[in-house]
């Protein structure tokens, strides 16, 4: 795993721990030629606005500090910078703005993580690391979780994030035991399996992705056992202790569907069928836990009904708002 | 707020706010930006002049910086002089929107509120600085020449930290602050220039060969103030350093140890290449007065123009030069007083070319003013003036 070190230039507490999306600039930055004020954007493309921005350094003339207080002025600033050489343009601009301001030795560590995909870092104790995202995506059968899983994993590709996209229950063995029926399970046991198989894909596979930097998709995570072991009369509070050491998601999302809608498109649809889960009844109580779970905060509730395009459209909304991440204009 | 710059108890006190919002305000970005660089405390400074002026440069956010410090009750606490603004003249029939006037205008009055005495690109004709004394000053040319010809010390200040210098009456002490360096890397070595205009294109080679070294400059010894005011403008438009030790001219200067250094001579030859064939500027705008002229200056031009023949004569002075002078309104000759032309948009005032005695204004006119320009010697061009031909 890379870790960048950084020294703090201009202070302003607020560097305490500072995450967002990486842009390196592998030039110097000249404010007033290269940056639009009016749009936060810089000519060559792409925005500066919330990012993290990092430069060769700073050219240009006594104009170039007011550019970085005009963008704060309007809220389009970004959230730190870093460069390589400091010299007095970079210093004022970020001094008069109050904006956070780093050197690091070279850029090229950096040029290097933002050509691998690494988008999202985090600056903490002087330190950039990268930091990946975890994306869950959640609902009953038939809501369409894989193929909007699968399309926001393609977007992501095609915007240059480095993501995967995986799923859970993860181990075939597992699957196995569900299946072949040789073991007879209770709704206890089902759920105990169904967790040890959360944990150590979260272990093996999310934690190592995320480390690196990536955007990972989850299709179903620890919601999934909430709401449908839930739904067969387990304790919804034991549910969530046996799951207290999984992270929570940076996004959430239920896509939710009516449950005679979700089995009437799982029809048409062999692949992949637990066949042991799709009981209407069951659906409905389980829709009802994820419903709570969305009352709850936990997650944010996506109409399924709609057209893959507008439930995608939703879904980068929200990245874009929760983590700031420059998605939309790339993704739609 | 974490602070390892040693600070004075006065300076203390400024930055604790007892004083002001504005001046803590000043003082906290000086240490800032100071610590940032290296220096280890502030120094008391008797001038500060603040560049960054022009509409066309600073725009929206630049006059929303001035206002917020006015509105926090920034004032000026040491003598503050000021960059020349945009000229507000019509060109023949042509003149800016007004909304440009307005945003100019209030640049203007904001630094005037806050006790700005002059507008002008030449400070030194305003109040001149002793020996040693520390300024904060941010136009180039100035800064050049008061370091270089007066053997005053200012860094290269940025537009934002002289107007907040000029407010609490300090600036870091850097390197510019400790004197004349003890050794330099190139002595640069100019022949014989006959006019200000070929100092300034002599300046341009100097600047552009020593990049960020401070060189010893030799050649320039027995020359009037306006031949090394025309080389160190333009010296600084192609160098970024502070300071060049113009020998037989800048106090101290037998001091600077020259032994080890590298030494380039460039000749007349080599300057005639700044000086290209006018043919293609049909219909000129004449222009003198980058930087802003002195008043012995102003007064041999005006002795030599009579009535303006072809196109356009404009004229840039700082205010206090103007001040001196009964004018007689005439509509093709323009004396400009705070103004500056080179940091005015002319393409916008339908100006297609320039003709200029000015090494510094060739080098900017295109990037800032949008139009074409052609370098002539000083009474050339006033020659050309006032001929018919």
């Amino acid at each position: 795993m890379s870790e960048i070190d950084l020294y703090v230039v201009n202070s302003t507490g607020s560097e305490l721990k500072i995450c967002g999306e990486l842009l390196v600039y592998n030039r110097l930055l000249s404010p007033l030629g290269d940056i639009d004020t009016s749009t936060g954007r810089l000519r060559s493309g792409g925005r500066v606005s919330s990012k993290i921005v990092a430069a060769k350094g700073f050219t240009g003339s006594t104009v170039g500090p007011y550019v970085l207080y005009s963008l704060v002025k309007k809220g389009l600033a970004p959230r730190a910078l870093i460069v390589e050489q400091i010299d007095v343009n970079s210093v004022t601009s970020a001094v008069i703005s109050s904006v956070p301001l780093f050197r690091v030795g070279e850029l090229s560590p950096l040029e290097k993580l933002y050509s691998e995909g690494v988008r999202y870092v985090c600056i903490e104790d002087s330190r950039l690391r990268p930091r990946g995202i975890l994306v869950a995506i959640e609902g009953i059968d038939g809501a369409g979780k894989t193929t909007i899983a699968k399309y926001l994993f393609e977007i992501l590709k095609k915007c240059g994030f480095r993501a995967i996209y995986t799923y859970e229950p993860y181990y075939n063995s597992i699957r196995a035991i569900f299946e072949s029926r040789t073991m007879k399970l209770t709704p206890e046991a089902e759920a105990l399996l169904m967790v040890a198989d959360r944990y150590s894909h979260f272990n093996w596979v999310v934690r190592e992705e995320l480390k690196a930097g990536s955007v990972v998709i989850l299709d179903r995570y620890k919601y999934s056992t909430v709401a449908y072991q839930g739904a067969v009369g387990l304790s919804v509070d034991w549910l969530r202790e046996v799951q207290k050491y999984l992270p929570e998601p940076d996004i959430g999302i239920y896509l939710d569907i009516d449950p005679e809608e979700g089995l009437k498109r799982k029809a048409g649809n062999s692949a992949r069928v637990l066949t042991y889960f799709e009981d209407l009844e069951r659906l409905r109580k389980a829709r009802k836990i994820y419903l709570d779970m969305v009352a709850r905060g936990e997650m944010t509730l996506v109409d399924a009904s709609l057209k893959p395009s507008e439930i995608l459209e939703k879904i980068v909304d929200l990245i874009e708002e929760k983590l700031k991440l420059d998605l939309r204009e790339c993704a739609l | 707020m974490r602070l390892s710059m040693y600070l004075s108890r006065e300076e203390e006190r400024m930055l604790s706010g007892e004083l002001g919002g504005a001046v803590a305000k000043a003082v906290e970005v000086l240490v800032r930006v100071g610590e940032a660089l290296g220096a280890d405390r502030l120094i008391e400074i008797s001038h500060a002049h603040v560049s960054g002026v022009s509409y066309f440069n600073i725009g929206d956010f630049g006059l929303e910086f001035i206002e917020d410090l006015q509105k926090i009750g920034a004032r000026f606490s040491v003598f503050t002089t000021a960059n020349p603004y945009s000229a507000l003249v019509n060109y023949g029939d042509t003149s800016f929107k007004e909304e440009i006037y307005v945003k100019q205008l209030k640049i203007v009055d904001t630094l005037r509120k806050m006790g700005a005495r002059s507008f002008t690109c030449t400070p030194y004709y305003v109040r001149k600085p002793s020996v040693g004394e520390h300024l904060a000053w941010a136009e180039s040319s100035a800064v050049l020449y008061a370091n270089s010809v007066l053997g005053a010390a200012t860094n290269r200040e940025t537009g934002p930290i002289a107007l907040l210098s000029g407010i609490c009456g300090r600036t870091y002490f850097g390197e510019a602050h400790r004197g004349v360096p003890a050794e330099v890397e190139f002595v640069v070595e100019v022949e014989k220039p006959e006019d200000p205009s070929e100092a300034g294109a002599y300046g341009l080679l100097a600047g552009e060969f020593v990049g960020e070294s401070v060189p010893v400059v030799r050649g320039l010894s027995n020359y009037p103030e306006y031949f090394l005011k025309e080389f160190l403008a333009a010296f600084a438009t192609y160098s970024p350093t502070y300071l060049a030790i113009l020998e037989g001219v800048t106090p101290n200067y037998s001091r600077v140890d020259t032994s080890r250094a590298e030494k380039i001579v460039f000749s007349r030859s080599e300057i005639s290449k700044a000086y290209s064939d006018i043919g293609s500027c049909s219909s000129p705008l004449y222009l003198v007065g980058c930087p802003h002229l002195s008043l012995d200056e102003l007064s041999y031009v005006l002795s030599k123009v009579g009535s303006v023949k072809r196109g356009e004569f404009w004229i840039t002075v700082g205010e206090s030069v103007s001040r001196h002078l009964d004018i007689e309104y005439v509509r093709s000759l323009k004396i400009l007083p705070g103004s500056c032309a080179v940091i005015t948009r002319l393409d916008l005032l339908g100006v297609d070319c320039v003709i200029t005695d000015s090494a510094k204004a060739l080098v900017y006119l295109p990037k800032l003013a949008g139009v074409k320009a052609y370098l002539v010697k000083r009474d050339a061009l006033l020659k050309m003036v006032t001929s018919s031909e």
